[in-house]
């Protein structure tokens, strides 16, 4: 999983496949450490993951509360149904910015 | 019919449970594969990470199709030999209305088996921890 500058500031994460427990600690280790100055938004772009466990909500809830106690804006984009249907159960998506394409996440941040 | 296998209690399973659950749901719809996957994928990181202390361990994991309660329905159920846990007991509560500083992200997992499952059951049987979920089997024929 490639981190991406999209502009000044911003940086885009794309995960790919799955995140879930047996691989959801290399997702935390590529993404927390970018949540600093001078980042002052993030998109997760999740048009290509394809499935998203318990493990992978709480990596993205570490992220979250990461990027509100450093004032950088965090927004999920590209949901697919499965993957939207699971941050429905659990509330997530009332907890976060989530938007449905890379652009509308570009505009919310600018 | 029910297929069964026997497998360490280490997370890195859930490869080969996946590649089963393929096998023997492989008519499923996709929504119905995936939300069997998110509930094996809770049971088993339960298995791992409460059952044997962190020492090693064994599970056996069992799925297929069967009637419940007049209907056909989807059975998953691990047992293993552990300390006596029972998931649906032993959880956090999850708030999904909190906002962003309340929430925690502990019993999540457990909350989407409870929220999934037509019906879910613990046992204790003998010196053995048996979890049997339901869950509506959607590609039935009527």
């Amino acid at each position: 999983m490639d981190i991406l500058e999209v502009s000044e500031g911003i940086i885009q994460v794309m995960p790919e496949g799955r995140i879930d427990a047996t691989n959801v600690q290399a997702f935390e280790e590529t993404v927390l450490p970018q949540v600093k100055p001078p980042c002052r938004g993030i998109i997760v772009n999740l048009e290509k993951l394809e499935y998203i466990s318990s493990a992978g909500l709480r990596a993205v809830l570490k992220l979250a509360k990461a990027a509100k106690a450093a004032q950088i804006k965090l927004v999920l984009c590209s949901l697919v149904p499965d993957v939207a249907e699971v941050f429905k159960i659990s509330g997530f998506n009332l907890l976060l910015t989530i938007v449905p394409d890379l652009s509308a996440a570009q505009q919310s941040l600018s | 019919m029910i297929q069964k296998i026997i497998l360490p209690a280490r997370i890195e399973q859930l490869t080969v449970v996946n590649q089963m659950l393929r096998e023997v749901f492989k008519s499923a719809p996709k929504e119905q594969l995936h939300r069997i996957e998110l509930v094996v994928e809770e049971l088993l990181a339960n298995v791992c990470n409460y059952a044997y202390g962190g020492g090693s361990g064994e599970a056996s994991f069992s799925c297929g199709l069967v009637t419940f309660d007049g209907e056909s329905c989807v059975r998953l159920q691990f047992e293993d030999h552990g300390a006596p846990f029972d998931p649906f007991v032993e959880r956090p509560e999850v708030d999904v209305q909190s906002d962003l500083d309340e929430r925690a992200g502990g019993g999540l997992g457990i909350y989407f088996v409870t929220t999934i499952a037509k019906h879910y059951v613990y046992a204790r049987i003998n010196d053995t921890n048996q979890v049997t979920i339901y869950i509506d089997n959607v590609s039935a024929q009527s």
